[in-house]
């Protein structure tokens, strides 16, 4: 059995008398993808955040790689666990490789810069992803797309055990929501735990692992995407009628199930 | 960055401070400074008479070190602080240290105290101001970037009806004067004493800038996202508002307001060398030393009378920020 890198008992969240999610409890492995399905507004950053450790608990645990995240400090908390948050303002024209650099921060101490040896770590991964030609580019003037793929890069350069992504293709137009995908499934293939919100339930049978549905009545749903995916699973979360489709593939491809409104 | 850039950095402002030993009303040969130079370490003969001697290493040099400490102290709590509010339109002031500062300055001056109280008060109220600042920001122990900004306005306007209290009721025929000379900067008067009240101050802000260059880059991407990159970030930006404070505190305690150094300088900066926090803060500190200190030399030169700082750097900053804008757009590079 492979490692298991997120073990949540039990964990409630509430924004004053509004309850987040309450007694959730979930196991991660690594290589596992679990994608976050819900309404706007349901909690699936809240939920993210507090996988982070951004944001406390009210109750119950989370361990990261068998420790408990509530005790690691800023740094360690940053070695286990990669975020990339959904709202990024980028205001200074750092070079995108300085941009992945930052990725190190968490492995330098209090007063300490990257060494040759951290760069040389950003440069390797960006060439990895086929961004090499980006690296003295200044970030604030990449597209949408290719900033969030340096960020990517970035969570990569932190060597975490288990990276967050909040709607990493959001913004994105459809090549680059392809390219930003097929990242985020090499990234899987890398030894990590991955875990994406998203907007389009599709998401969640690209990936090996399973979906976690935030209901509107609040009750959450965790399983195989097939078999929680459904017409009225996806009524109770987002109140509407959609269909789900089981398309075949001639073998070795296997069979697609794709989400439509029709 | 290239190592032409930063022997630039150096020299340049070395170059300056020794023009400004010669520059002035009262002409000194260049030679003449050279020798009177040279004549601390190896003996020369003395071809000068005394008092060229007293002018160069009394007068010239004490004021023109401080203005060096001074514009280069400044421009890097600019360059700190527009990193670490992710805003370029921000400069030391922003947190109420200088209105502040002036409040406790024009109290010395109301009290008729020597320069040595006036230096001092206004050090102490600065420190004072942003301190206030601080704890009002501060909520569950965080200290949002939102609620710094505010209170620091709130701050800084309620300093400035002290201020202007104070400016009421001083005497018309002399202590309201004093005042409003001393709210307009000049470095006019400084002396080995302001030299070693301010200097120790600025040295040590700008240490501690120095040292937490790197992560001050991590903390210009967002609070939220340099935490999540390992920064501690409340107490990563108390020791950015420690350190420009120290600076500024010193740098307005010795010169009074001196306004658009740290706004404008910290652009030329990051157009020269990048917004890399590792250089810019360096590039910040040598441009800024040079910039006030050809300021400095112009306000005690180009006239018969003084001409306030405060003055100089705005008239001369004011156009140039607006050609910058012009020319970028607003587009910061």
């Amino acid at each position: 059995m492979s490692k298991r890198l997120v073990e949540v008992r039990n964990a409630s969240f509430k924004y004053a008398e509004r309850v987040i999610f309450e007694a959730l409890g979930l196991d991660l492995s690594a290589g596992e993808v679990l994608t976050v399905l819900g309404a706007n507004g349901c909690g699936k950053s809240t939920l993210l955040r507090c996988l982070a450790g951004a944001l406390k608990l009210c109750e119950g645990s989370i361990r990261i790689a068998g420790e408990e995240l509530a005790r690691l400090d800023a740094s360690a908390r940053a070695r286990k666990v990669a975020i990339l948050f959904q709202e990024h303002q980028a205001t200074f024209p750092f070079s995108a490789l300085d941009v992945v650099t930052m990725g190190r921060t968490p492995y330098l101490s209090a007063l300490g810069a990257p060494s040759r040896h951290d760069r040389q770590l950003a440069e390797r991964s960006l060439e990895e992803f086929g961004l090499l030609h980006l690296k003295d580019r200044a970030y604030t003037g990449l597209s949408g797309g290719e900033r969030q793929l340096v960020l990517l890069c970035r969570t990569l350069v932190q060597q975490p055990e288990v990276i967050l992504l909040d709607e990493p293709t959001a913004h994105l137009d459809f090549k680059n929501q392809v390219r930003c995908l097929k990242l985020i499934g090499a990234l899987a293939g890398r030894g990590v735990a991955l875990v994406l919100t998203s907007h389009d339930p599709n998401h969640a049978f690209l990936f090996p692992g399973r979906a976690l549905l935030m209901q509107a009545n609040r009750s959450i749903l965790i399983g195989a995407p097939s078999e929680i995916i459904t017409s009225a699973s996806l009524a109770a979360t987002y109140g509407i009628e959609v269909g789900v489709f089981s398309i075949p593939r001639a073998p070795p491809l296997q069979g697609l199930t794709v989400c439509s409104p029709w | 960055m290239r190592r032409g850039a930063w022997l630039a950095m150096i020299l340049v402002p070395l170059a300056v401070l020794y023009a400004s030993l010669f520059i002035g009303r009262f002409n000194i040969p260049p030679a003449d400074v050279a020798r009177i130079l040279a004549s601390r370490w190896v003996s020369v003969t003395a071809g000068w008479p005394a008092s060229v001697e007293i002018v160069v290493m009394e007068i010239r040099l004490p004021r023109a070190i401080l203005a060096m400490f001074v514009g280069a102290g400044l421009s890097m709590s600019g360059a700190a602080f527009q990193g670490m509010f992710r805003n370029p339109l921000v400069s030391a002031d922003i947190l109420g240290v200088t209105a502040a500062s002036a409040f406790g300055a024009a109290l010395a001056l109301l009290l008729s105290r020597g320069v040595v109280e006036v230096e001092l008060l206004a050090f102490l109220f600065g420190m004072v101001g942003v301190a206030l600042t601080y704890l009002l920001a501060c909520t569950y122990r965080r200290t949002p970037m939102l609620m710094l900004v505010l209170s620091g306005i709130i701050v800084a306007a309620f300093f400035s009806a002290l201020l202007s209290g104070a400016k009421y009721v001083a005497d018309p025929d002399s202590k309201l004067p004093a005042i409003t000379y001393w709210l307009l900067g000049s470095l006019n008067g400084s002396s080995m004493q302001s030299l070693g009240m301010a200097v120790p101050p600025i040295i040590v802000g700008g240490a501690g800038l120095m040292l937490v260059r790197w992560r001050l880059n991590v903390l210009s991407m967002g609070d939220e996202e340099a935490a999540s990159l390992g920064v501690r970030t409340d107490r990563l930006k108390g020791i950015i508002i420690v350190c420009t404070t120290l600076i500024t505190a010193a740098a307005v305690s010795v010169c009074g307001i001196v306004g658009w150094v740290g706004l404008v300088i910290p652009h030329l900066a990051r157009m020269w060398v990048g917004p890399d926090h590792r250089n810019l803060l360096p590039a910040a500190g040598s441009i800024g030393a040079t910039y006030l200190l050809i300021i400095d030399d112009m306000a005690r030169s180009v006239s018969p009378s003084e001409i306030p700082l405060g003055i100089l750097t705005a008239i001369l900053g004011a156009p140039y920020f607006a050609y910058l804008l012009r020319k970028t757009q607003g587009a910061w590079q």
